[in-house]
């Protein structure tokens, strides 16, 4: 029995002896609240006006499932003798509940029993206690960790955030550390084993509902691919197909973004591209702090999309003055600072993807470079000064031009289509027949390659931004017209953009900074 | 064997833990919850001190469940519970205690300056003293459970009147047949009543 189950019981006890109303089901919830959330950290937590009721649940648990919103009520019981609990699980198991009582139920996890039979086959009815949810929040009541501080055992805070979303039939203590024992490898640095995974899918199978079962498998799939224990890919992946959730995301994904083995390994990351998108990846700001994206961002540069990009100088590129980026600069530039202590992750002289701040951000020579899903989180400038038509037109012709309005001396020249259409060789014409010197505040391009359908790409310099339509455009296509925009200092943005071998970046790893 | 072996702390061992008489708790507790105007959260073999009342010779009373009558505002209901499942047995016996506990408890309430409104509610799924049946919860019945059964539950008070009124409509028998529950609305349908009904409140 851990410190953590100690803890809750004499919670649980102190309340329960009680004499008010009040302090009992205050007492006795916020204590099953700890558990809940120490849990699902990511669930949204209610306390209902309910307490031991036959039909209304005490808490129900909430939470967003790649965008979908998804709740488990949880009805408190006093203890789990058989013939009330088997009626409960009859009579409860359309709503899908987790029954969970005050006290433990000391059976064997291998014993058979009638509860044990009637709460498997009410296939989502959890029936459990609240030591087991104390053990299984702290299983080795310390958090094993590696010399580079991440989580040794990402399958077992899988398994942790999953427990109460989707664990089914009945979980005593001794389950709970059957099923802690099968998530986290015997020693630490073991690899996953077929073994070890065969061990692991057969539990998660017997104690979590096939959806979170076959969800559970897939981590563990990704995982032993990522870490290069195995070279049959993506198909051979149960449950290929769908979003990963956020809680997957937020471990999975910097747990393997610190192993040189799967950072240099595309297609995983092409693979776990395909199953988010780049706003999922804003929202994990603070889980990837400090980190190097690119071996995740680059792979799906073609298929991800988004709204905005725009194009700063970056102070911190100037190795005379040593000057770094600050929180007023980037206010300057209208940016919404909701967290200033991201911006040490900006001044950082290499070409890499990083999340800070809620975006996508990477340098390129003397620019940083900032994408976003939605465009009104990059504001834009108010008064950078016009491009020069003939130093710009190079650098167009990689793209298709749908419009461009010229600010000559004498003249002004406004070059458009009707429809979607290439409009450079008009421009040619006129620039070569009529003398003059021309500005340009805004193009629309389009890469040929890009799907019509979403619309062109207004590039902005005097705001400094590029901005797609409606249906935004792939973080490719924003990368090529920002380099528009960067036509004053031209600077190689293809370490952004080309799929090649990704080594760490000193940043992100803390022994070699140490070193 | 299942058993609650591991941390059985909130069991009280002011009563002995019965199985027919947790069995009855539970059918009363279920049947009465079902009415949707009435919830009973707390039991005696988990919350032994909030089920516990106190009559005027100073002695604790220990009732099987305890919650409220929804209504503005609530009224307290203490729940004897008796799980006998044929006729005779020492049923009447316990009633007449349960009368005159009803009325010590009442009178120490008024003695202390505030009436608490509590309710006390017999249920039985067996009948008993049948030939008396009209009169279980008279307040002539409450006398005598004091005067001829329990005088000690008086403490050498006397008898009030405008008391025993009070504390006799306070007072109710309910018979529930076992295959009552069989004709009760599901946990799932009652929850969708309630969510319409909101008894209780906001949730």
């Amino acid at each position: 029995m851990s410190t953590r189950s100690l803890a809750v019981t004499e919670q649980i006890r102190s309340a329960m002896a009680s004499n008010n109303p009040d302090d009992i089901v205050n007492g006795v919830k916020q204590a099953v609240a700890q558990e809940v959330t120490s849990l699902s950290p990511d669930a949204n937590v209610v306390l209902t006006n309910y307490f031991n009721h036959t039909y209304m649940p005490d808490l129900v648990v909430e939470w967003n499932d790649a965008g979908k919103r998804d709740e488990r009520p949880i009805f408190l019981r006093n203890d789990l003798r058989p013939e009330a609990t088997e009626r409960d699980v009859r009579s409860l198991a359309r709503q899908e509940p987790v029954v969970l009582s005050l006290t433990a139920l000391d059976e064997p996890s291998v014993a058979s029993s009638p509860l044990r039979e009637q709460a498997r086959e009410a296939n989502r009815v959890l029936v459990t206690d609240v030591v087991s949810l104390a053990d299984m929040a702290t299983p080795f009541d310390t958090q094993r960790s590696t010399s580079r501080g991440r989580e040794e055992a990402p399958l077992l805070r899988l398994v942790q955030a999953n427990l109460l979303k989707g664990g089914r039939g009945l979980l005593t203590p001794h389950d709970i550390e059957r099923l802690a024992q099968s998530a986290t490898p015997p020693e630490t640095g073991t690899a996953l084993t077929e073994q070890f995974l065969a061990t692991f899918q057969e539990t998660a199978d017997e104690m979590f509902a096939p959806d979170a079962s076959l969800r559970l498998r897939r981590s563990a799939e990704l995982l032993r691919l990522g870490l290069g224990l195995s070279t049959d890919i993506i198909d051979s992946i149960a449950g290929g197909s769908g979003e990963l959730s956020e809680v997957e995301l937020r471990v999975l994904i910097p747990y393997l973004l610190v192993d040189e083995t799967a950072r240099a390994n595309t297609r995983l990351w092409h693979y776990i591209g395909s199953m988010m998108s780049l706003e999922r990846l804003e929202e994990l700001g603070n889980a990837l702090a400090e980190m190097d994206v690119t071996p995740l961002v680059v792979p799906n540069l073609e298929t991800w999309t988004g709204k905005r990009a725009q194009l700063v100088l970056n102070n911190s590129y100037d190795e005379d003055s040593n000057v770094a980026i600050s929180a007023s600069m980037l206010r300057t530039a209208d940016f919404e600072m909701e967290d200033e202590s991201e911006l040490a992750g900006l001044n950082r002289g290499d070409s890499f993807w990083s999340i800070n701040n809620r975006l996508l951000t990477a340098d390129a020579g003397p620019w940083r470079l900032f994408i976003a899903s939605d465009a009104r989180r990059l504001k834009g400038r108010t008064a950078s000064a016009a491009a020069n038509w003939d130093d710009i037109s190079p650098l167009i012709s990689e793209f298709a031009l749908d419009s461009v309005d010229l600010r000559g001396l004498s003249r002004r020249i406004y070059v458009g289509a009707e429809g979607s259409g290439d409009v450079s060789s008009d421009v040619v014409r006129i620039r070569s027949s009529i003398d003059d010197s021309y500005q340009v505040t805004k193009v629309h391009v389009r890469r040929p390659d890009d799907d019509e359908k979403l619309g062109n790409l207004n590039v902005d310099f005097t705001e400094m931004t590029v901005t797609a339509g409606r249906g935004g455009a792939s973080i490719a296509s924003l990368v090529r017209a920002a380099e528009l925009l960067a036509h004053s200092q031209p600077s190689d943005f293809s370490a952004l953009t080309a799929a090649q071998a990704l080594p760490l970046t000193g940043a992100t790893d803390p022994e070699s900074e140490s070193a | 064997m299942i058993t609650q072996g591991r941390y059985p702390a909130y069991m009280s061992v002011a009563e002995p833990i019965q199985q027919k008489g947790i069995d009855g708790a539970d059918l009363a507790k279920r049947w009465l919850e079902s009415t949707t105007w009435i919830e009973l959260p707390f039991d005696a073999y988990h919350n032994a001190p909030i089920c516990q009342l106190t009559r005027l010779d100073g002695k604790k009373k220990l009732y099987d469940l305890f919650g409220c009558i929804y209504g503005s505002p609530k009224t307290p209901l203490y729940i004897e519970s008796k799980g006998y499942d044929s006729v005779g047995g020492k049923q009447a016996k316990e009633y007449w205690e349960f009368l005159a506990n009803a009325y010590s408890i009442t009178a120490q309430d008024l003695k202390d300056g505030l009436d608490a409104r509590r309710e006390f509610w017999w249920i039985t799924r067996m009948p008993f003293s049948s030939t008396d049946w009209a009169d279980l919860t008279t307040a002539e019945r409450m006398k005598t459970a004091l005067e001829a059964h329990h005088p000690e539950a008086l403490a050498d008070n006397e008898i009030n009147v405008d008391t025993l009124a009070i504390a006799a409509a306070r007072v109710e028998v309910f018979v529930v047949n076992r295959r009552q529950e069989d004709f009760m609305l599901t946990p799932q349908e009652l929850a969708l009543v309630e969510s319409t009904l909101n008894r209780k409140g906001m949730r």
